[in-house]
């Protein structure tokens, strides 16, 4: 029996390869605006589903890096590119994120907070609703 | 017939000697390259195959097929077939454990030790491999970012694939010596459960029954057509169970 079975690994591969499809990479951008259902169920994912999502998630997010011009087109040529230009983002996102200190952070999200506030004030304000 | 005849005819014979033996090696190449497109062929189709059966499993949650006429599927085991599936794990578990011919993984990673085989030398070796393929995935990915040349590229992705080989390569090696543990035939047994659980035969619009009544029934069943199928597609589908079966 051992001889038929479709190993895990290979499960996982044919699903990323599946992700990265122009099919697969359209329908999950459309059900991200809420359009489609990509599965017939709409709740309790099971854990195929959501690592497929995961790969369309990151083949996404690789187009995106494209469409921005943050990389170029060859990183999909392989899997070994998309990976290797995955790890060095994220490593960089990490030390980025490393490097501020903790008082740092509490200022930037203070200014963050004060920014939203003000912006929302001005909002409320702008729009006159005294006549 | 004069000596000039004769080396005339003896040429001709020999290029014929070489004609015939270049066309004997030409269809060998030809055939040897028929074998290879074969091959590709049918790994294509194999492949396509298999990609879909994963498109339906991750759509329907389940994959239908036909053998000799008749409709069949396989599904994802539902929440009560988990529960039972669980259930006879540690029902399994605790047999084993009561079988003293019968090693858990630690117990059998000691034995090998005994024997001169370090399991815990082979993690130690993946772990190292793992580090350095990282590194080179890091510095790969920079020079993709910096646009550097695809040969330099293609540098660093040869080095990442020898360092991913040697990690496989590894890894089966730790998976064929644990293969008899206690836990590896646990979750075996799991698989062969599970797939029952979830094989059905089609007996009329939508309804659908067990292809074997009891698990004893297919666990008697000889190798066929039927049952290859059922456990192909039925691997994509009990994946994640098997997945979370793995600990105990």
């Amino acid at each position: 029996m051992q001889g038929n079975q479709i190993s895990i690994q290979q499960v996982y591969g044919i699903l990323r390869k599946l992700a990265k499809t122009n099919k697969w990479q359209t329908l999950y951008a459309q059900s991200k605006e809420g359009c489609v259902n990509l599965f017939i169920n709409i709740a309790a994912y099971t854990d195929l589903q959501v690592a497929f999502l995961q790969y369309c998630s990151f083949y996404n997010s690789l187009h995106t890096d494209i469409y921005m011009d943050e990389v170029s087109d060859i990183v999909l040529e392989n899997e070994i590119y998309e990976d290797a230009y995955q790890t060095y983002k994220n490593k960089v996102k990490k030390n980025k994120h490393k490097m501020t200190t903790p008082q740092e952070q509490d200022r930037r999200k203070a200014k963050k907070k004060k920014e939203t506030t003000v912006s929302n004030t001005h909002v409320v304000f702008s729009q006159n609703p005294i006549k | 017939m004069t000596k000039e005849t004769e080396k005339k005819i003896d040429t001709a014979v020999e290029e014929a000697k070489v004609v015939t033996e270049k066309k004997e090696v030409d269809a060998e190449i030809q055939k040897k390259v028929d074998e290879v497109t074969t091959q590709k062929v049918r790994a294509m189709f194999k492949d396509n195959e298999t990609m879909a059966l994963t498109e339906a499993a991750i759509q329907n949650n389940e994959i239908v097929f036909e053998v000799e006429g008749k409709t069949y599927r396989v599904r994802k085991a539902n929440y009560q077939e988990k529960q039972d599936a669980n259930k006879y794990r540690m029902k399994i578990y605790i047999d084993l454990l009561r079988d003293k011919d019968c090693l858990l993984e630690k117990d059998l990673r000691k034995l090998y030790k005994d024997r001169g085989i370090n399991i815990e030398d082979i993690d130690k070796q993946i772990m190292e491999l793992s580090n350095q393929q990282q590194k080179l995935l890091f510095d790969l990915g920079k020079a993709i970012k910096d646009n550097k040349s695809k040969v330099e590229l293609d540098k660093y992705k040869e080095e990442v694939v020898i360092l991913m080989q040697s990690i496989n390569g590894l890894s089966i090696e730790k998976q064929q010596l644990l293969e008899f543990s206690l836990e590896n035939r646990v979750m075996m047994e799991v698989y062969s459960y599970l797939i029952w659980c979830v094989s059905e035969i089609n007996i009329g619009g939508n309804k659908w029954q067990r292809i074997w009544a009891t698990q004893t029934e297919f666990l008697s069943t000889t190798p066929d057509k039927l049952l290859t199928e059922v456990t192909k597609n039925a691997t994509v589908l009990i994946t994640e169970d098997l997945a979370s079966n793995q600990s105990v």
